[in-house]
């Protein structure tokens, strides 16, 4: 079965960048991408991605609040790599006091982060 | 006799102001001995005051130099007694007493007791008609002026240290109320300070909050532009090569506004 990712970001350049990327990297992998944070909350039961890249800075809804709807809604078991243009030592620190939230990440992505990931998805499983 | 003295000399000591001492004299000096007037000239750093006193009244004058007649004048530089037997040069201010001085007396009794350098007393008695001052009525004379001087030297030193007195009241009073201007000011410029210290903490806050805001809108653009130029490997494909420029020339156009709009908020957050 292909690896599923789901991208999260208002920036369409932003989440064409990443998604060149994880299929220059992973290969057989299938990347949803949304620029509407609202339109991808609602679709990760569907999608059932391994992992979602949120981005934080975003309109209507963002990363913080996409985070806290998870936790308040049981969707921990969804997890998710923060990947934002913030380098921001506070940003990282409340991220990962998020128990789904694997790791930071400054943008742009960082491939080993992302194979490191799924090497250790995969030995685990 | 010798009672009728150390009634004057007991009063004269309890005597606190001068017109005490008017009073004093007027009430006892007649049962001492006869005159038809005694004049006690007091003199001391240029401070003059004259006792007049009759059988039935007295005066008390104060002043410079000018208040003593002429024969006091006289008696003042020789320092040795004299008996004036002559009243025709008498000071023109003797018309203004109550007796007719001139008519009445033959005689004036005159001495000079110097204290000091500047300072002394000098006494003259008038005698006349059935008012007759003698020799035996000298030692009495001599202990009423002494005590009298020492009495007018005690008042005048007590009355100079309360102007004194007043005077470093007055100025202590003038220097707490300079204290409390000075006080008053610092306080006010302390006020001050503290205020402009406040505003530097808040502006320095503020351009701390603002530069942060920045970095992180002039990041995001940025950020673009390293992960295109990350993935430009990748497009090798000439159909995406055009989208691909197209994305960078935004993104660049991004992060040039980003900028221009840091310069324009800090600009206008320095000159508020």
């Amino acid at each position: 079965m292909p690896k599923k990712v789901m991208l999260v970001d208002d920036m369409e350049i932003a989440n064409f960048i990443s998604k060149k990327i994880i299929q220059n990297t992973l290969g057989d992998v299938e990347v949803y991408d949304f620029t509407s944070p609202k339109l991808a909350y609602e679709q990760i039961e569907e999608i059932h991605p391994d992992i979602i890249l949120l981005d934080l800075n975003m309109p209507v809804m963002d990363g913080w609040a996409f985070l806290e709807r998870m936790q308040a809604e049981n969707k921990q078991d969804y997890k998710v790599l923060i990947l934002t243009s913030s380098t921001s030592e506070v940003d990282k620190e409340k991220g990962m006091q998020f128990s789904n939230v694997l790791n930071f990440c400054s943008k742009p992505l960082n491939k080993e982060l992302l194979v490191s990931f799924f090497l250790t998805e995969k030995l685990s499983a | 006799m010798y009672e009728s003295l150390a009634k004057l000399t007991t009063h004269l000591n309890h005597s606190e102001t001068l017109d005490e001492v008017q009073h004093c004299l007027q009430r006892h000096l007649k049962y001492l001995f006869d005159s038809q007037l005694v004049r006690f000239g007091y003199y001391q750093d240029g401070q003059y005051i004259i006792y007049s006193v009759f059988k039935a009244e007295s005066r008390l004058e104060t002043g410079s130099t000018k208040i003593f007649w002429e024969h006091e004048h006289i008696l003042q530089k020789q320092e040795i007694p004299v008996v004036l037997d002559n009243l025709s040069n008498l000071d023109v201010r003797a018309e203004t007493y109550p007796i007719p001085l001139k008519e009445v007396c033959d005689k004036i009794w005159g001495w000079h007791f110097p204290f000091g350098t500047a300072s002394g007393m000098v006494v003259s008695v008038f005698s006349g008609e059935n008012k007759l001052f003698s020799q035996t009525d000298i030692p009495v004379l001599k202990i009423v002026s002494e005590s009298l001087y020492s009495r007018i030297f005690t008042i005048c030193l007590i009355q100079e240290l309360d102007q004194r007195k007043q005077d470093l009241l007055i100025a202590l009073e003038d220097v707490q109320e300079k204290n409390r201007i000075v006080s008053d000011l610092v306080h006010k410029q302390e006020e001050i300070i503290q205020q402009r210290t406040h505003e530097l903490q808040r502006k320095n806050e503020k351009l701390l909050e603002l530069s942060k805001l920045n970095a992180h809108s002039v990041r995001e653009p940025l950020s673009r532009i390293l992960g295109l130029i990350q993935v430009a490997e990748l497009i090798y494909s000439n159909e995406i090569q055009p989208e691909w420029l197209a994305m960078l020339q935004v993104s660049s156009q991004d992060l040039d506004s980003a900028l221009q709009n840091v310069i324009q908020l800090t600009d206008r957050e320095i000159l508020k």
